[in-house]
């Protein structure tokens, strides 16, 4: 599959430039993703009229393609390219993604990018190989929060796609999926913010179905060669929700903006513990980790110092949102594809603490003598 | 007619024999003179007694401390007349100076007096301001000391630093995303069978 998905990325980054191919990589993906992206909205919306009539019919009709393209990898042999790429007020990423997937084995990725992370649309955890594709859970709440419609048709990769487009309650996109009229697969997905912005993208660049993808995923990585990745095992029910809120853990079961908690899981055990717990809306997540302890400042180099949502946080200075901060003896860690204006919400209403001044430090070194030098202490 | 003269003072002091006394009132009877003076000199007993008993005068208690003052050696003994007080044993202080100011009459005792009274309050407040200064320290000491022990609680929560690595790469399995791996690492997403990673 590497070799394969080597002769997709020159391709696509224009063959022959030699020894400075590496560096113009970056920007003509980033380049071909746009001119890529202008295509669709303008194809979508021109297909409009061949749509389903009334709304609720377009809703329904959403929703089903939507519920097709979660299950779609279940029963399904493919391999491809991917690009994915995301974008902020400051910064953009974009990377490539080779894939082979069975529904035996899940999907093998290799990445080839310069970027080592990068968002992707929201997918499925536990359904083996939905790149691209939609967790069933989320679909009741992308129905709750925002406006499914179908905008006909439009072609991916040289494939037929049925366009879904979900809207905000002011009627602005949100995001429109693609899905595969053949299988099923979504093709192609992009999220836009308030503002018509798009701030994350992702498609299929190549794409076989079937027969054709049997080669490559024989030469694609086995268990055996490549690092086995799956969401922490243990995941908590209400009872262990309970257990923990009691205990003084903060696990809220909705965020601002319509986040709801999806999904809990637990890694570690005793002062070890982390406990992940995922919310999103429909379209976007937030994961929000929690662990017992205090903040070791000295060690987060790579983070820098800010104020957010009225606390004193450590993040990173990247695309996606990673923020760090700690509170009530709770270490509290976001990572977030949201609009930084939502995690600023969540930080809010989860603790937080302002950090202490310098007197109120004197005043807790010398409650902490005075307690030292109390014999009866 | 003799006043009373010297026997008056007696005569207030209850000193006179009882003859004598009688003799005396017997004359004060018919002298106004001596009945006035036997008035001021009862008069002036009665204040006396009202001041009570006599103690140490201000000078001597500034000189006396200053003495006591430790530290660096007593500044040069400074004269009031030019030319006469920079040698040792010139000045009050030193051993009999104390009487030999006296020698150059009431007004050169005075201004030594003086003097010696203004080093006394400089060196008050030197040592006031050492007394300050020491104050200062010791706060400065006692809250850097308190700053420092107040930095991070110890009642035994642990030190933790949020594995953000580790974190994006659960967050994206859950998500849907693309694990943040090294350029080129291979990873098997396993589907319904999930392992710890």
């Amino acid at each position: 599959m590497s070799r394969r998905a080597a002769t997709t990325t020159v391709r696509l980054s224009a063959a022959g430039l030699g020894a400075s191919a590496p560096l113009l990589v970056g920007p003509l993906i980033a380049v071909a993703v746009l001119l890529y992206l202008m295509a669709g909205p303008l194809a979508a919306g021109t297909a409009h009229a061949d749509g389903p009539g009334t709304e609720a019919e377009e809703a329904e009709e959403g929703l089903r393609l939507l519920d097709r393209a979660a299950q779609a990898g279940h029963g399904l042999t493919y391999s491809g390219v991917q690009f994915v790429a995301a974008w902020d007020a400051h910064r953009s990423s974009t990377t490539l993604i080779n894939l082979a997937h069975t529904p035996a084995r899940g999907t093998v990725m290799d990445l080839d990018g310069d970027e080592a992370y990068v968002p992707l649309a929201v997918a499925a955890p536990r359904d083996p190989g939905l790149q691209l594709g939609l967790d069933r859970s989320q679909l009741g709440l992308l129905r709750g929060n925002y406006r499914l419609g179908a905008e006909g048709g439009n072609t991916v990769c040289g494939r037929s796609a049925d366009v879904v487009v979900a809207r905000r309650t002011n009627g602005t996109v949100a995001a429109r999926f693609w899905v595969d009229r053949d299988t099923g697969l979504m093709l192609r997905r992009e999220a836009r913010d308030g503002r018509g912005r798009i701030t994350q993208a992702s498609a299929f660049l190549d794409l076989k179905v079937g027969d054709g993808a049997e080669r490559d995923v024989a030469a694609s990585g086995t268990a055996a060669t490549s690092r086995a990745a799956a969401p922490w095992s243990r995941t908590l029910t209400a009872a262990d929700l309970s257990w923990l809120r009691r205990h003084g853990w903060a696990v809220p079961g909705g965020l601002p903006d319509g986040l709801r908690l999806l999904e809990s899981r637990s890694s570690g055990y005793g002062t070890r513990q982390v406990v992940h717990l995922r919310y999103s809306d429909g379209l976007a997540t937030l994961s929000l980790f929690v662990q017992r302890g205090r903040l070791d400042t000295t060690k987060l180099s790579r983070l820098l110092k800010a104020a957010r949502g009225g606390a004193t946080v450590f993040q990173t200075d990247s695309v996606q949102q990673r923020v760090t901060w700690a509170a009530r003896g709770h270490v509290y860690t976001l990572l977030a594809d949201t609009p930084s204006s939502s995690v600023d919400k969540a930080i809010r209403v989860l603790p937080h603490e302002p950090e202490p001044g310098f007197w109120d430090r004197v005043s807790r070194g010398l409650s902490r003598l005075a307690s030292w030098a109390n014999p009866f202490g | 007619m003799s006043h009373l003269g010297e026997r008056l003072s007696a005569l207030v002091d209850g000193e006179l024999g009882h003859g004598d006394r009688e003799r005396a009132l017997r004359h004060l009877a018919v002298c106004e003179q001596c009945r006035f003076e036997a008035e001021m000199l009862r008069r002036l007993k009665r204040r006396l007694h009202g001041l009570g008993g006599p103690g140490p005068s201000g000078d001597l208690m500034v000189r006396l401390l200053s003495m006591s003052d430790p530290g660096e050696p007593l500044p040069p003994p400074m004269s009031p007349f030019p030319g006469t007080g920079s040698g040792s044993g010139e000045g009050p202080l030193s051993s009999g100076g104390f009487g030999r100011t006296s020698g150059f009459g009431g007004t050169a005792t005075a201004v030594a007096v003086s003097a010696q009274t203004s080093r006394s309050r400089s060196g008050l407040r030197r040592r006031g301001g050492r007394y300050a200064l020491a104050g200062a320290s010791l706060m400065a000491l006692a809250i850097s000391t308190a700053f420092a022990v107040g930095g991070e609680p110890t009642d035994g929560t642990p030190s933790v630093t949020p594995s953000m690595d580790a974190f994006a790469v659960e967050h994206a399995l859950t998500s849907g995303g693309v694990p943040p791996l090294g350029r080129h690492e291979a990873v098997n997403t396993v589907g319904s069978q999930p392992q710890r990673p």
